[in-house]
């Protein structure tokens, strides 16, 4: 709703139009002009006199939660962010090194443990199913993980 | 806390100490609490703030040096709040049920009357998202309909637009909820 929306100069607007202007009017964001034309309008509508009166009571009720001041426990809130901050590092360089780790151990397994034929057959199938099963387990873990970093970014909230 | 310590704790964030990060915790918690409260209901609050929190640090790289904290915070918080309510909207009983319990909060000192915050708390919270993040930001936080323009990416006529309409809605659940407070409202501040 602008001024030009109000309809030509000189002419009053109707009670609609009035209406949405009034948050305009009651929030002090109406041009010189506008304000005017609205005053005027209220000076011959009591119903709009009525309704401004009501939308500036709202005002204030709904202004009322500016003044909340909620008793928070700042150290403890502190604690929880900082825990959070220094969790997330401590995941990102736990996996990396669980990343170096795990690809050396399956170059040494393949190397050596896989192919030595001293090593009975049963055994590297063993270890060679063991191992892949872990690494399935790992990368379905880690797919789970981001797709419900995507997804749910409140999963891990205590409520 | 003044502008200049402001600043040089932001700088120390930048370069990785984390420690600095909380005075800037301990002078804004409050202010995201009470915002949060108001989006996304008192119970949760805390929780949207710190996670504004650790977002915000985790992002800090981007905040443009000199530039004051907790409007960037806010941007933040309340685009926490959007996914927040989004990711409860499967079960929007919930969120109502939610936003309408008192929470764990203790209201400290308050110019204000409690029981009108408490009805206009539960009001709120019966108001789509949208309009209450209209109604928020405009009662709560104070912008001007530039602001709400550029924040919502809404045109500034379209903000008065639907503020009345919100308004509306909001006076209808308040006179639903109990139809003396805006006139009780009215004699008090008369």
């Amino acid at each position: 709703m602008t001024a030009d929306q109000l309809g030509p100069a000189g002419t009053a607007p109707t009670c609609a139009d009035a209406r949405v202007l009034l948050m305009g009017f009651i929030d002090g964001e109406l041009s010189a002009d506008e304000a005017r034309r609205i005053e005027d309008h209220l000076a011959v509508c009591p119903a709009c006199r009525g309704e401004l009166a009501t939308y500036q009571q709202l005002g204030l009720a709904a202004g009322s939660l500016a003044k909340e001041e909620p008793v928070v426990n700042t150290g403890l809130a502190w604690e929880r962010i900082y825990d959070r901050i220094a969790r997330g590092a401590g995941w990102l360089l736990l996996w990396v090194g669980m990343t170096l780790m795990a690809g050396w151990g399956l170059w040494v397994l393949g190397a050596e443990f896989l192919v030595d034929p001293e090593v009975p057959v049963v055994m590297r199938l063993g270890v060679g199913t063991f191992t892949l099963g872990s690494l399935l387990l790992l990368i379905n873990f880690l797919r789970e993980r981001i797709y419900r970093r995507k997804t749910e970014r409140y999963d891990e909230v205590v409520r | 806390m003044d502008g200049a310590s402001e600043q040089r704790y932001l700088d120390d964030c930048r370069r990785g100490r984390t420690v600095a990060f909380r005075p800037l915790v301990d002078a804004y918690f409050g202010q995201a609490v009470r915002l949060a409260g108001a989006l996304v209901g008192q119970r949760d609050a805390e929780d949207v703030a710190q996670e504004a929190f650790v977002a915000a640090y985790g992002a800090i790289a981007t905040h443009e040096p000199g530039r004051p904290f907790y409007p960037w915070l806010r941007g933040i918080l309340v685009n926490r709040a959007k996914v927040f309510i989004r990711s409860r909207n499967r079960s929007r009983a919930r969120v109502e049920a939610a936003a309408q319990r008192p929470g764990n909060w203790t209201v400290g000192a308050t110019t204000a009357d409690p029981r009108l915050q408490d009805l206009m708390h539960r009001a709120l919270a019966g108001v789509e998202h949208d309009d209450r993040l209209l109604l928020v930001l405009k009662h709560v936080e104070g912008y001007t309909y530039d602001e709400l323009s550029v924040h919502l990416g809404i045109p500034r006529g379209t903000v008065m637009s639907r503020l009345y309409r919100a308004r509306q809605r909001l006076r209808a659940i308040v006179q639903e909820l109990d139809p003396t407070v805006i006139q009780q409202q009215g004699r008090a501040d008369a």
